[in-house]
């Protein structure tokens, strides 16, 4: 048996390289080639997130690893599991009362930023009796996702494309503060077409399509010490770390990461010619050396 | 769930292989390797996808110099398959070299160089097509190479090539003002067999060429055509200087081999190839080949064969984490009067991360039909090409616009439409607040 820590490494490189718009399937593939190493995969790579729905409460929730027990998952909607599971964990009374603050203000958070979408927060606890009063330490994930599906009445040319995040974070009281520790994932595909616009002038007669597809994943983290008088100042600081967090994420996704792959596109191939700026010369200069050549 | 046995791993982790980002391949296959721990097992499901990543990728081989050809590279793809070369001893052409060669996928060294023999008309659109593709992917492509592969099956293996003659041996100048003006005036093609002859060489076509075309500088797309242009110009140029010098200069010899192979391609050509008899071949063949045994096996021959021209334009940089790739195919289809192309652009940006760029076009024109101010059919095929990538190439800067602007807000905004952050005391903190407070109290 060769070193495990070598083939733990190479199953996350390949994660690192192989397409983002693949992940799901990639990773069910690394599983079945190392199946030893199927959970730490699982925990250490984020996959985008489930869309579910809650139908006693009429709303869609997300899923993932955090909130799953075997195949069920628990809407943070009714704090049940769907499909029924009577082994999975809810959080303590105290910590579900912050959790359900958490999603109506992430809910608000959703309508504004992505103005659609589906989100989700979901705690538990780090200790296994929190008594009333004590300083609490928890845990939780808060969830983003928005899809753009292409519309019938406009199939042309609306980009298309997912938005998920997931931001997991652990929170220690002490005393009037909280240590928050984040670290957070924006998996992120954008799609759209090409056009026959590509075969305009000087090409006339020809005709043409096709697709762009940018996608991408990052992981960020963050460490934080926020004042806390009440718990309900958690909501505004673990609202603000996010949020901090989200808006950092994606100016490094549209502005350097997208950035950069347009820049190599520009490195490959030199759109106005390589001897652009010297062609007239050198013309000029090849006339005068033929004629001169040949008397 | 059972565990999969190492064969079944093998070939699943091998179909990862198709997806490895530019540039990349050696650590997919290495980090594969480490999971799968068995080379014996999985090397031989490795080979063939490694094979079909090579084709797909349009592989560059280097080959070396040697006594016919200068050190020049080739592309690996579909096209590029040795027509009749059988699955498993699969050979690859050197269009450029006139050779065949196998090939290792693993170590990507060619090797066993056969000759490979084009009838004279295939060669001939074949080369000026490659000629002019070579000029546009020099000047557009900081790292890109190119070839042009045809689907015309090779003459049959010559009995074992004489040594190539001396240069004195091509003493038939005249021969190529006699070919049939089917293909109109391939400047570089025709300049090239009247510069390295006896006669003198014409000397109004060349400057009456550029002069004309010179007055399509300021015309819309006039640049890439300028640009080769001044290409064709310079190589012009070096093969007429190499005709008057033709000791001093080592490349115009290579050229004259080259040639003269060409030049044996009657001696091998059967009957039913209907092309180019008056190429006064009598004197050579006696001279280079005075004892060919006509073979039993068929010439076998495709009515209208296609030409494939291929660029592959690579960048890799890992110590920034990043590399890209910009892969070209166009394919000349002359009885279906078509050239249809798509371009692939892949580009993996990894530090801190994974974000990849993959981008997919189609297009196709007709094929022109004559040649238009003395442009040949062939460059003006490359002409188009060159202006459709251009307007691609620019489109694609645009989308990155596009999709920024629009796309990236459709699905998260910057900032919410107030421009303000979220205010988080007032939502929804208050009122709960009491009923938490109390928890916590």
């Amino acid at each position: 048996m060769a070193d495990a820590d070598q083939t733990f490494e190479a199953l996350l490189d390949l994660v690192r390289r192989l397409p983002p718009t693949r992940i799901e399937s990639n990773v069910n593939t690394l599983c079945d080639l190392a199946p030893e190493y199927a959970d730490d995969l699982l925990g250490n790579v984020d996959q985008p997130l489930k869309l579910l729905t809650d139908s006693e409460k009429g709303k869609e929730f997300l899923g993932c690893d955090y909130n799953r027990d075997a195949d069920s998952y628990r809407s943070p909607w009714s704090n049940t599991y769907i499909p029924e599971s009577s082994t999975g964990p809810t959080p303590s009374p105290r910590l579900r009362q912050l959790e359900t603050g958490l999603n109506v203000a992430f809910d608000t958070y959703r309508e504004m930023y992505f103005e659609g979408g589906v989100s989700s927060v979901y705690l538990w606890d780090l200790e296994d009796e929190a008594e009333v009063g004590k300083e609490m330490s928890f845990a939780g994930v808060v969830l983003m996702k928005k899809t753009l599906s292409p519309s019938s009445d406009d199939t042309t040319s609306a980009p298309v494309g997912s938005w998920d995040s997931l931001h997991v974070f652990e929170c220690q009281e002490r005393g009037r503060s909280a240590r928050y520790k984040l670290t957070s994932t924006v998996m992120l595909v954008m799609e759209t077409k090409t056009e026959a616009r590509a075969e305009g002038k000087g090409a006339e007669g020809a005709e043409g399509e096709g697709t762009v597809t940018l996608s991408g994943s990052m992981t960020r983290q963050n460490e934080v010490d926020y004042p806390l008088s009440a718990a309900v100042g958690h909501i505004p600081n673990i609202g603000r770390l996010v949020e901090d967090m989200e808006i950092k994420m994606r100016n490094l996704l549209s502005s350097v990461y997208f950035g950069k792959t347009k820049d190599v596109i520009n490195d490959l191939r030199s759109q106005s010619g390589l001897e652009a700026k010297s062609k007239e010369d050198l013309l000029r200069a090849e006339l005068a050396g033929r004629l001169g050549g040949k008397k | 769930m059972s565990e999969l046995s190492v064969e079944d791993k093998s070939k699943l982790a091998t179909r990862l292989i198709e997806q490895t980002p530019p540039g990349e391949i050696n650590d997919v296959v290495n980090d594969i390797r480490s999971i799968i721990e068995d080379d014996n097992a999985l090397m031989p499901h490795v080979i063939p996808a490694l094979r079909d990543y090579n084709l797909a990728q349009l592989q560059v081989v280097d080959h070396q110099l040697s006594e016919s050809t200068p050190a020049h590279s080739s592309l690996l793809s579909s096209a590029a398959i040795l027509p009749g070369s059988e699955a498993g001893n699969e050979r690859y052409v050197d269009a450029e070299g006139k050779r065949s060669f196998a090939f290792d996928h693993v170590t990507l060294t060619a090797s066993d160089y056969q000759p490979y023999e084009l009838p004279e008309e295939e060669e001939t659109f074949r080369a000026e097509l490659a000629k002019s593709l070579a000029a546009y992917t020099k000047n557009h492509f900081q790292s890109g190479f190119s070839s042009v592969t045809t689907s015309q099956f090779p003459l049959l293996p010559p009995t074992p090539p004489a040594p190539a003659p001396p240069l004195t041996t091509t003493t038939e100048p005249t021969a190529t003002e006699d070919d049939p003006p089917a293909e109109p005036i391939i400047t570089d093609v025709i300049e090239e067999k009247v510069g390295t002859g006896e006669v003198e060489p014409s000397p109004t076509p060349a400057v009456d060429d550029v002069v004309a075309k010179k007055e399509e500088v300021d015309e819309e797309g006039g640049l890439e055509k300028v640009d080769e242009l001044v290409e064709e110009a310079k190589e012009e140029e070096e093969r007429e200087e190499a005709g008057a010098e033709i000791e001093k200069e080592g490349r115009p010899v290579v050229e004259e081999d080259t040639l003269v192979a060409g030049k044996e391609v009657p001696v091998e050509e059967p009957t039913d190839v209907t092309t180019n008899d008056e190429v006064e071949p009598e004197k050579a063949v006696e001279e280079v080949a005075p004892a060919v045994q006509v073979e039993e096996r068929k010439q076998e021959r495709v009515e209208n064969p296609i030409y494939t021209l291929e660029i592959v334009g690579n960048k890799y940089n890992p110590n920034n984490f990043w590399t890209g790739r910009w892969r070209t195919r166009w394919i000349v289809d002359k009885s279906a009067g078509t050239v249809s192309g798509d371009i692939k652009v892949d580009v993996h940006y990894y530090e801190q991360g994974n974000v990849q760029l993959a981008t997919r076009h189609t297009s196709s024109f007709p094929v022109p039909t004559e040649s238009v101010e003395s442009q040949s059919i062939a460059s003006q095929i490359v002409t188009t090409i060159s202006k459709i990538e251009t307007n691609y190439h620019l489109e694609l800067n645009d989308v990155y616009g596009e999709l920024g602007d629009k796309a990236f807000r459709a699905l998260r905004r910057a900032l919410p439409v107030t421009r303000q952050k979220m205010d988080w005391e007032k939502v929804s903190g208050y009122s709960l607040g009491s009923d938490l407070t109390k928890a916590r109290a």
